[in-house]
């Protein structure tokens, strides 16, 4: 089993003109088993995004390496390094190109990639439709024509089309209907067991991670703030931000939210 | 009981020829009563915005009304034109998903507020200018005298959330109906919005009506509950009732679809199939594709919303020691899925 990834000591900062840089990302260290699936949770601004941008080679860091099965991934990636790590973005209606159909965006990265042509294009395309649950129908359709929850799992078709060894999923349920999410989640967990890709799930949100991941990481202003297995960082928060970011998830069972009045 | 003070009743909307003339809202009655709190919940195109919009009299131009009312203290107010502005103005306020939409890109925040205590209730610009600092102050927002002079994109998500909410707030209406206004904020922000929110509808005796897909927002929020499911209403009653012992099989799938921090281990279970498409309503009861308990019947009837209690007073089904006060379920089965 391959895509255990290996990020070290990742350091990234953003001019401002007229402003002072921004220090976005601070020491960050993060490991992925081989067949993994890990969670970095934080708020908007905490730098998971950009982090996410240096693991996929779209950001290059001022400082740290990352690797994946042991090879050090340069900031400019060959093709076949751009392969391996494939990302889902939060908004399926924006990440799809509108004026294309399906099948053309699929068709075209297992030809850029040299992976399938013609025929076996046609067929390994209705093998990733099956994989993601949609009809080989959708293939000749443009994205308009399919609902959010069908959009993300068109998005993640496109990343599964180059057998990527691992899935960085930003924010993936966040734009969703809470209904679809739990469908998306779902999809996730079996293409894990089925393909044995590696996962990294980022989200703002805990109870999301808690689904589907075994080992979770808090991020805060730029920095790991808290990593741990899954139950220990549930049941035993140790950093107060954990435990600020517990408490801020909607609970179906938790009292209704106390007012200035109740305090009084 | 006293008299609601928002009232929505059979309201029946579709799209216009060019969209096929679609139903998209279908005998939707709904009430919230003075400083009462009315959760609408449902996913993506179940009809729960449009009526919102309907109520506030900001249809788009696609969506026709084919029938039904909407009265604000007894008074039936217009859909559209002037007269619905002239009706709704100081009454009604509304605030949106997407703040930075909502919000003029070349207007400060401060400007905007200013603007509406201006125009709407005549306020001479200076002491507009004071009170819309004050207002931004009401809402939370740090350093106002500061943040009223910065434009919308200037601001973080939740600050401009909390904007849109003093623009909303300025005129001091008696409803604020609210468009899902936490869905694109991080679970932290999300949390303290929701709390500006239920401490300002006490502090105003605020009516709020609150749309959201997520039932574990709404639930901390209003007490009173409405599920809709492809332009109907499919179950109402209160907030805790409901959601303690739903009574329709939709309600019960959504809460068993949700991701919650609370069930152990266990994993959420997504509703099988997916919403019908306006135009393409399955025949009888709407929802029974997807249903576990769906029967032949259902796929022929249609009982629409039943007030249980009636149901069960005139000797009807009955559903052992559940108070039914309130509750209402479109469900034929409904007492199959009360607790024994």
């Amino acid at each position: 089993m391959s895509g255990a990834l290996e990020v070290n000591d990742l350091r990234v900062t953003f001019q401002r003109r007229g402003n002072d840089p921004v220090l976005a990302v601070n020491g960050v260290s993060l490991k992925v088993p081989a067949g993994g699936a890990v969670g970095l949770v934080g708020e908007s601004g905490s730098g998971k995004t950009t982090v996410a941008r240096v693991i996929a080679g779209i950001q290059a860091p001022d400082h740290g390496e990352v690797r994946l099965d042991g090879e050090l991934l340069a900031p400019r990636r060959t093709k076949a390094q751009h392969r391996a790590i494939q990302l889902v973005f939060q908004d399926p209606y924006s990440s799809l190109n509108p004026r294309r159909t399906i099948g053309s965006v699929l068709r075209e990265l297992l030809a850029v990639h040299e992976l399938a042509q013609g025929a076996d294009a046609q067929k390994r395309c209705v093998e990733l439709m099956e994989l993601v649950g949609l009809p080989a129908a959708a293939l000749d359709r443009k994205p308009n024509a399919f609902s959010g929850g069908q959009r993300q799992r068109l998005a993640i078709a496109r990343a599964l089309a180059v057998q990527p060894s691992l899935i960085v999923a930003d924010e993936p349920v966040s734009a969703l209907d809470v209904s679809i999410q739990a469908t998306i989640l779902e999809l996730f967990a079996r293409l894990r067991a089925e393909l044995g890709v590696s996962l990294l799930l980022i989200s703002h949100n805990l109870a999301v991670v808690r689904q589907l991941c075994e080992e979770v990481a808090v991020m805060y202003m730029g920095e790991i703030v808290e990593f741990g297995e899954r139950d220990q960082i549930f049941s035993a928060p140790q950093h107060a931000y954990t435990r600020t970011l517990l408490d801020a998830v909607p609970r179906l069972n938790a009292p209704a939210v106390p007012t200035r009045e109740d305090a009084r | 009981m006293s008299e609601p003070l928002l009232r929505i009743e059979n309201l029946t909307l579709s799209l216009d020829a060019h969209h096929h003339g679609a139903r998209v809202v279908d005998r939707v009655s709904l009430e919230v009563e003075r400083g009462g709190s009315l959760g609408i919940v449902g996913e993506s195109g179940s009809g729960k915005s449009l009526t919102l919009r309907a109520a506030m009299g900001l249809l788009p131009s696609a969506v026709q009304v084919d029938g039904g009312s909407v009265t604000l203290n007894g008074e039936s107010l217009a859909f559209s034109g002037k007269t619905a502005r002239r009706q709704r103005r100081r009454r009604l306020a509304m605030v949106f998903q997407d703040s930075l939409t909502a919000l003029d890109p070349v207007y400060t925040v401060g400007t905007q507020i200013a603007e509406v205590l201006h125009s709407v209730l005549g306020m001479p610009r200076a002491a507009a200018k004071t009170r819309a600092v004050e207002l931004l102050d009401q809402v939370g927002i740090r350093d106002p005298d500061k943040r009223a002079q910065a434009y919308p994109h200037e601001l973080s998500g939740g600050m401009r959330q909390r904007a849109m909410l003093a623009v909303a707030l300025a005129t001091e209406p008696e409803v604020l109906l609210c468009d899902e206004p936490t869905t694109a904020l991080d679970v932290t922000v999300q949390a303290q919005v929701l709390k500006l929110l239920a401490d300002l509808q006490l502090e105003m005796g605020l009516a709020l009506v609150f749309v959201s897909h997520d039932l574990a927002v709404v639930r901390q929020l209003c007490k009173d509950l409405a599920v809709m499911y492809a332009g109907s209403v499919v179950e109402s009653g209160a907030t805790e009732s409901l959601l303690a012992n739903p009574l329709h099989p939709y309600t019960r799938g959504l809460l068993e679809a949700t991701i919650d921090l609370d069930l152990p281990q266990q994993r959420a279970r997504p509703i099988p199939g997916s919403i019908p498409e306006p135009g393409q309503l399955p025949s009888g009861c709407a929802f029974h594709p997807r249903c576990g308990y769906a029967t032949a019947e259902c796929a022929t009837t249609d009982v629409g919303l039943m007030d249980l209690q009636a149901a069960s007073d005139a000797g009807g089904p009955l559903a052992a020691g559940l108070p039914l006060a309130g509750r209402a379920s479109a469900c034929l089965h409904w007492p199959e899925l009360a607790p024994r």
